[in-house]
């Protein structure tokens, strides 16, 4: 994990501009513009049925949006950008039950890269997890955390500049997903890739992010955009502890609520 | 529910008998009682006076297995007369029926499973399909396919068919939007998309209508042979009982009994090989 | 590409579903009209659908269906009642279990068919021969998941009741009954579509000239009546789609919590 620079491409940027979605009669995403700045993480907060997997779903070029543009670095996204690597909310439905651990995250490198360097990738991004020496295993005689791992090297293998997570942790217990979330963390630090997470957690969104953008109740729109000052490495204990994390995250569950306007924020930076 | 009673008769602790003899002895013997208790009724029946006549007795029925279908012979590869005779020439028109509905429906299936448009076109039809008596045909299949083989084998591929197209429908259709929304994003080619997660995601329903074809094969195999045919163990029950053979008749049940063990044993070796993650994960989820 | 796609909604998909039945028809009648398929014995759409309505406006082939179904319904319940009450032994006592493998095992692949002309010169002609064969092959499904049935309740459950003071009795009606049921019901539905394509066939086969089967047998017999033979199939077969459809809205209505022991 630590002496492996492997020709990391450049991190993406991510541009949102005025995004809508409307399903028949039912309008899911009114107006969304944001922006994901390279090389951080982004984490998206909404109540639920804000319609944050349908964002992600035109994020990531799976489904068009009725209006507005998603720009990933300056292009217009139109079908599955090449550079972007995505782990999947239900990591038992994302990973294929009938391949071992290393074929599921050699399998988007097949015809992409030599059999050599697949091997080494997979190797690699397998490591990068802590799952090295696991790959002859099948995911389904894995623990729900480990499968979650063999999901992010699956992702990792691609070597993506934008990483796009949907409710990376939401099917794992309380440990594992702290684990999961520094592992995330110091990935991105070593690799400087772009992410963005999507969740409905507060707590992981300020651990998490550089930048949080809160979602409203459908049609959503932004509600605001948090620049988190966080020092980095981030502590479970002791980040959590500091009078930033309580006030951003106080703020952050407020707007969620409805009960504070973005001016509210005397606290955190607004951007 | 077929992979189910599967799974059910794979998870029973005979893989584990204990290494002692004592206890093998005995769960032996209580295996042995309902058969034998069976086989006893079935002696008692052939003595009874008014339907002796019709059932021939199990020592009788045993000879006429081992006469009419083995032989000495190196040369003729241990097979009876019987068996060169009728059961090959069966099982030759079985086996061509049956892989052809198996390239026929799995080939279909995938096509219409995939395209959700193609597979609601022809839902109703497939449904109707699955629920016409096939044997109903037999007439018009003559008609239409002539005499020998060819009708027969066409047959038996119409009536089998229509569990493996449905269920290989069912089948990659219930391999989710999730997994689907993995190859788009990891961009996949179509061509692994294909082999690599639509087969093996339908594979286990494909198995499932897989094994329901194949005891409708046997079925229809004698079916085709009752009327119009030369040979084949289907005629032979016909003769044998407008003959008033009832041993023979009788071992002609028995080895259609023995076939169709056969032909289970190996499809449950053939799945246990290519399903061997579903087992895995259902094993897990129990 | 893409090459996995999304599930079309339910309207579409009916819609669809008559087009396709509509246009394979038309499909088939001009193919035949047109000679672009010739010989005989194929079937004209027009000339099957007017002899479906006749023969559904004829009275006495209402007796065949009812004479089919009767003796459908007879051996559904024979094998009900036999594959239940094994079936259910076997899962729920080992030793029951042992005993009767080795015999459901061999008898199972056995087709009914063949058995079935052998039940007519024991129990002489008429509807139990055919009913027995058709229980004998409808026996096997429902078998098997009642053994599963009486495997399927939660030992949770069991101790919940149990913790409650629910009686012996209390915990078989209550909790043991209602988690078999509907995998019971799984081994009817799909015992009862083989089911009616065994009863048309014994009545074809070995009957003595009634059902539906025996309909089919007449009429194809002069062979100058195919599309009779093509009419009478199709009603079979609808009969058949029916009955499915209405055994799995039953399911659905009354076994619908079933579906929330999936995960």
């Amino acid at each position: 994990m630590t002496d492996h620079a492997t020709e990391q491409p450049a991190p993406a940027e991510l541009v949102l501009e005025q995004i809508s979605k409307t399903y028949g009669q039912n309008r899911a995403i009114g107006d969304i513009s944001a922006t994901i700045p390279a090389g951080k993480v982004s984490v998206i907060v909404g109540p639920s049925g804000a319609g944050k997997t349908t964002l992600l779903r035109i994020i990531t070029g799976l489904e068009e949006a009725t209006s507005g543009r998603v720009l990933f670095d300056g292009e217009v996204v139109n079908g599955v950008p090449e550079g972007l690597a995505m782990v999947f909310q239900d990591y038992s439905r994302s990973l294929f039950p009938w391949m071992r651990v290393e074929d599921n995250v050699a399998f988007p490198l097949r015809r992409r890269a030599s059999k050599a360097e697949r091997t080494r990738r997979v190797a690699e991004a397998l490591q990068a997890v802590g799952l090295d020496g696991k790959g002859r295993l099948y995911p389904w005689q894995m623990s729900g955390g480990m499968q979650q791992r063999v999901a992010i090297a699956r992702a990792l293998a691609c070597q993506p500049r934008l990483l796009v997570m949907d409710e990376p942790y939401a099917s794992v217990d309380a440990q594992t997903r702290a684990e999961l979330e520094d592992l995330l963390l110091s990935i991105q630090a070593q690799l400087d890739i772009t992410v963005l997470v999507v969740t409905h957690d507060i707590d992981e969104s300020v651990y998490l992010a550089d930048r949080i953008i809160v979602l409203s109740k459908p049609p959503s729109t932004v509600t605001e955009v948090i620049d988190v000052g966080l020092a980095r490495p981030r502590d479970q204990i002791t980040t959590k502890e500091e009078a930033e994390f309580v006030h951003a995250r106080a703020h952050v569950l407020r707007l969620l609520r409805g009960t504070a306007t973005p001016d509210d924020a005397s606290d955190v930076r607004v951007a | 529910m077929t992979s189910m009673t599967h799974d059910e008769s794979t998870a029973m602790p005979r893989a584990r008998l204990p290494h002692r003899v004592g206890p093998l002895l005995k769960t032996g013997a209580i295996r042995l009682i309902v058969p034998m208790l069976l086989v006893f009724l079935w002696w008692l029946g052939s003595r009874s006076e008014t339907n002796g006549l019709f059932i021939a007795p199990p020592l009788e029925v045993a000879q006429r297995v081992i006469s009419d279908f083995l032989s000495s012979d190196p040369r003729h590869f241990f097979l009876g007369d019987v068996a060169r005779g009728d059961l090959v020439p069966s099982l030759w028109r079985a086996t061509l029926g049956f892989w052809l509905a198996v390239v026929v429906g799995v080939g279909l299936g995938i096509a219409l499973g995939l395209q959700p448009v193609l597979a609601a076109l022809f839902q109703p039809l497939v449904h109707l399909g699955r629920s016409l008596p096939t044997p109903a045909l037999i007439g018009v299949f003559f008609l239409l396919f002539g005499t020998g083989d060819w009708p027969k084998v066409l047959l038996i591929a119409f009536g089998i068919v229509w569990p493996i197209l449905f269920n290989t429908i069912d089948g990659v259709q219930s391999i989710g939007t999730a997994r689907a929304h993995v190859a788009s994003v990891f961009k996949i080619s179509s061509w692994d998309v294909l082999t690599r997660i639509v087969l093996p995601g339908a594979a286990p329903k494909i198995f499932a209508g897989v094994r329901v074809a194949l005891s409708l094969s046997l079925i229809l195999m004698i079916i085709s042979e009752l009327q119009r045919s030369k040979n084949g163990l289907g005629n032979l029950l016909v003769s044998n009982q407008r003959n008033f053979d009832y041993p023979g008749f009788w071992s002609v049940l028995v080895a259609l009994a023995l076939i169709g063990i056969v032909l289970n044993v190996l499809l449950v070796q053939i799945e246990r090989r290519v399903l061997a993650w579903h087992r895995g994960v259902t094993l897990q989820h129990d | 590409m893409q090459l996995i796609h999304d599930p079309l909604p339910r309207r579409t998909q009916v819609i669809l579903g008559i087009v396709g039945v509509v246009g394979f028809v038309a499909v088939l009648e001009m193919v035949i009209r047109s000679g672009l398929v010739s010989g005989a014995g194929l079937p004209l759409p027009s000339a099957v659908a007017e002899q479906v309505v006749d023969l559904l406006g004829d009275g006495e082939f209402w007796t065949q269906i009812g004479f089919t179904l009767r003796q459908w319904l007879l051996g559904l319940a024979i094998a009900s009642v036999a594959g239940i009450i094994l079936g259910g032994l076997m899962g729920a006592v080992p030793t029951i279990f042992a005993m009767f493998l080795l015999p459901v095992e061999i008898l199972r692949p056995l087709p009914s068919i063949a058995v079935g002309p052998l039940l007519v010169l024991l129990l002489g002609a008429g509807m139990l021969p055919l009913s027995l064969t058709v229980a004998l092959a409808c026996m096997w499904p429902i078998l098997f998941n009642s053994m599963y049935a009486a495997r399927a309740v939660d030992p949770v459950a069991i101790q919940t009741a149990r913790t409650l003071h629910v009686s012996r009795a209390g915990i078989l009606m209550q909790i043991r009954l209602p988690a078999a049921l509907p995998f019971m019901f799984t081994g009817i539905r799909v015992a009862a579509s083989i089911g009616l394509i065994v009863a048309v066939s014994a009545e074809l086969l070995f009957g003595s000239g009634q059902g539906i089967g025996g309909y089919i047998l007449v009429a194809s017999t002069n062979a100058s009546n195919l599309d009779g033979v093509y009419a009478a199939t199709l009603v079979a077969g609808v009969l058949g789609v029916l009955v499915t459809a209405v055994l799995a809205s039953i399911d659905r209505l009354a076994f619908g919590w079933k579906e929330g022991l999936a995960q």
